[in-house]
């Protein structure tokens, strides 16, 4: 009888174990990667148009974003809200704009995420046709795995080639990078280059205000993005340059 | 053209700490340092990270900038006490970014930087 009980009470232990370590590993899980796949489309659009096109041109000086082209993404893609006579292009970029792997990964399916960008000529060119290519495919479903494949298809078939002087500012205060702390990251702006060693920008060496961001890399976009706080936002106030 | 004597600086190790100034230590420390001599810039310290840090003088001012040929560019003495004010911006311009290749190249935004550190890292 005795030896029935504790059989008895060492399954049910067991048992318990197996439930509440499964139910951690799914919550640790769960942490790790909050946003493991893509949410329903409504989640990544924006309700207000002009609120969007309000945000996309934050991301640049007036000087620069009022003549600016601006795009506003929709069911079926991004689509030509209002257009610029500069040769610049504003849009606000979702979480797919993310690197595919390591940290930032973690919000390429967030639909919080909102990045205001407006893109040099240059970068209009040579960089802009990235986004469209990423949100096609996320748009027509396709999986992260997808995705990387149909880049890497992209970059020997239909990619333009860099050009010099690409880059593009991302100073708007209303950005929306990270679940964390105020959300907004820092104004700044990025340089796009061929795959190059960061050091030869002095990249994320102590006090050097120029970073090498997880983006593209190589992974598999042929191109490295160098950052510099831009020290303001684009309606002039400040942001304080915080140097990792 | 002012007198050459007036563009250069007495104290080549000041000329070598002043052009190291222009980017933070873990990018100048390693850098080449170039001084300007009678005969033009002489390599002072030789660097091992493909970076070169210089003081420049007002001839890489543009071509039409009335500075040209300010001799207080030779900047012997405390860069504050004689550079001119448009040109004392670019240097602390060029400082406040903490980069040699700003410095370097007398740049007057971080699009430049991009210019500048292609050239000298060529």
């Amino acid at each position: 009888m005795d030896r029935k009980i504790v059989r008895t009470v060492a399954l049910g232990s067991f048992a318990l174990v197996v439930v509440l370590s499964t139910a951690w590993q799914a919550q640790a899980q769960d942490a790790k990667a909050p946003y493991p796949s893509m949410a329903p489309l409504e989640q990544y659009l924006m309700a207000d148009r002009n609120a969007e096109i309000a945000m996309a041109r934050s991301a640049a000086p007036e000087g620069i974003s009022r003549d600016a082209e601006v795009l506003v993404l929709g069911r079926h893609g991004y689509e030509t809200a209002v257009k610029g006579k500069n040769g610049f292009v504003c849009v606000v970029e979702r979480g797919w704009m993310s690197p595919f792997d390591g940290d930032d990964a973690v919000n390429f399916w967030n639909p919080k995420i909102r990045g205001p960008i407006c893109f040099n000529p240059p970068a209009v060119r040579s960089i802009l046709p990235l986004t469209y290519k990423r949100t096609d495919m996320v748009l027509a479903g396709q999986s992260k795995a997808q995705i990387i494949d149909g880049i890497k298809t992209f970059i020997k078939q239909g990619l333009p080639p860099l050009e010099p002087g690409a880059m593009c500012y991302m100073m708007s205060k209303e950005q929306y990078l990270t679940d964390e702390g105020h959300h907004n990251w820092i104004a700044h702006l990025m340089f796009f280059t061929p795959l190059m060693d960061g050091a030869v920008w002095g990249a994320d060496l102590p006090n050097s205000p120029v970073m090498l961001n997880p983006l593209f890399g190589g992974a598999p976009e042929p191109i490295d993005v160098f950052m510099i706080p831009a020290g303001r936002w684009s309606d002039g106030t400040a942001d304080p340059v915080r140097i990792r | 053209m002012a007198p050459l004597d007036q563009y250069l600086m007495v104290d080549r190790d000041a000329e070598i700490a002043m052009a190291r100034s222009a980017a933070p230590e873990a990018i100048s420390r390693d850098a080449d340092v170039l001084v300007l001599g009678r005969h033009g810039y002489e390599t002072a310290v030789k660097g091992k990270n493909g970076f070169v840090g210089v003081m420049e003088r007002s001839w890489m001012l543009p071509y039409d900038d009335p500075e040209f040929w300010n001799r207080c560019n030779r900047a012997n003495s405390v860069v504050h006490d004689c550079v001119d004010v448009h040109r004392g911006w670019r240097f602390a311009t060029a400082i406040r970014a903490r980069s040699i290749a700003l410095a370097a190249f007398g740049a007057d935004s971080a699009i430049e930087l991009l210019s500048a550190a292609t050239i000298i890292t060529r």
